[in-house]
């Protein structure tokens, strides 16, 4: 049975608390659900090339360790779909009056403001995952942003909020999620993640090879191709091809 | 075909969701069927993954033009002469190839040192490339131990489902 959050190492600073995660499995045989979870992060990541920045204290960043062997290749973006839809749902419980939504891939906003992000790391060998490090990053008490627009849970309630606390309750969600995984209850996970994902089934502005086109989100299969309805004909699209304008 | 047409084909199936397509052209016959449609009530959403190729392998080499008019000296015979230099050399040599679709890295981030490079001995667990697919970094290690002899993409560029990486000799 998988405790998410039973073993939580606490540091008070690192330089991105996946990397540390990644060099603690290299070195000792950890237990799935692991999690590293840290006050002060020096060199967090974003997508490559691009940083993470936050406040010392303010924030949740943190790292969980899986070992999802049982998903096959083909499958893998439902990681990135339960953990998207664990911190959807915290959010919106505590942003009870704010559009919390999902922006394909797995980005958290709170009406259209950027509140969240998410950086997997898998480790392959052969043909399926062996580990994967789920880096999150979760604005919290942080209340101004440099040149960057986005967004805190203070910011939308004017409230503070303990940083492990939210971290608690984002590990319960996510348990469950992943435990449906293992259950292949796939149908739930992609339904969900469906229900609040930002422009699902909505007609919406994109720009796609550098044109502007009015499309409708129709599903986002779980290898992470967006479906998109444009001009009457399905089109497919991976990371990067199609831009939102929010 | 070309290898990357086939890669083009494939990938435009696996897009499209149809079920099987088939092209025969004279001796040149290629089959690709995808279980995504007859799984989905499952809820498994699979990619195409089965490629058959009734063709001998030796062929793809000596049948760059597959699609072109056969000329005047029949490319139907299969040549039974002995595969070419590459083969050989792949029969020698292990290839490591891409188990998903995505972009190819070949350090862990733009200011570090690539994993490996042609000539390094790698062992059976390390690290050799990052193959990132919808966000999803997927640091690619080795089954074998070896060396490197080819790296055979270019750094941070498209990679196909199945598309060769690196060429190492595991003596």
């Amino acid at each position: 049975m998988l405790v998410f959050g039973n073993n939580i190492i606490e540091l008070d600073v690192v330089d991105s608390t996946n990397d540390y995660l990644i060099n603690l499995s290299k070195q000792n045989n950890i237990y799935e659900g692991t999690v590293i979870f840290s006050h002060c992060q020096l060199n967090g990541r974003g997508q490559r090339n691009s940083e993470w920045i936050s406040n010392p204290g303010e924030n949740l960043m943190c790292s969980i360790f899986i070992k999802p062997s049982f998903l096959s290749p083909s499958n893998y973006f439902l990681i990135s779909k339960i953990i998207a839809i664990a911190v959807q749902k915290v959010v919106s419980s505590i942003c009870i009056d704010s559009l919390v939504e999902i922006k394909w891939p797995n980005d958290i906003y709170v009406n259209k403001e950027k509140i969240g992000g998410i950086l997997i790391e898998n480790q392959f060998r052969g043909v399926s995952i062996y580990q994967s490090v789920i880096g999150l990053g979760l604005n919290i008490n942080q209340t101004y942003f440099e040149s960057i627009i986005a967004t805190s849970l203070k910011l939308k309630t004017e409230k503070e909020y303990l940083v492990k606390d939210i971290l608690k309750k984002v590990l319960v969600e996510f348990e469950k999620l992943y435990l449906a995984l293992k259950r292949n209850d796939f149908y739930k996970v992609e339904n969900l993640y469906l229900r609040s994902l930002m422009n699902y089934d909505k007609r919406a502005i994109y720009r796609v090879r550098s044109q502007r086109v009015i499309g409708k989100i129709k599903n986002v299969k779980n290898n992470g191709l967006l479906e998109v309805e444009i001009n009457n004909s399905i089109e497919y699209f991976s990371f990067k091809e199609i831009l939102f304008e929010i | 075909m070309k290898l990357s047409e086939i890669q083009d084909l494939i990938k435009f199936v696996a897009r499209a969701g149809v079920n099987e397509v088939e092209i025969e052209h004279k001796d040149f016959k290629i089959v690709i069927k995808s279980d995504y449609l007859a799984k989905k009530k499952s809820n498994f959403k699979e990619e195409p993954q089965i490629i058959q190729q009734q063709m001998p392998m030796a062929m793809q080499q000596a049948m760059p033009m597959a699609t072109a008019p056969a000329p005047v000296a029949p490319v139907a015979a299969p040549v039974e002469a002995p595969a070419t230099p590459v083969a050989k050399e792949e029969n020698n040599y292990v290839t490591i190839k891409s188990q998903m679709i995505g972009t190819f890295y070949r350090s862990p981030s733009p200011d570090k040192p690539a994993f490996v490079s042609v000539g390094d001995t790698i062992k059976e667990g390390d690290t050799i490339c990052i193959v990132e697919a919808m966000k999803l970094f997927n640091e690619i290690e080795s089954e074998i131990s070896g060396k490197i002899v080819k790296v055979l993409v270019d750094d941070t560029t498209p990679v196909e489902f199945d598309q060769p990486l690196f060429l190492v000799d595991p003596s």
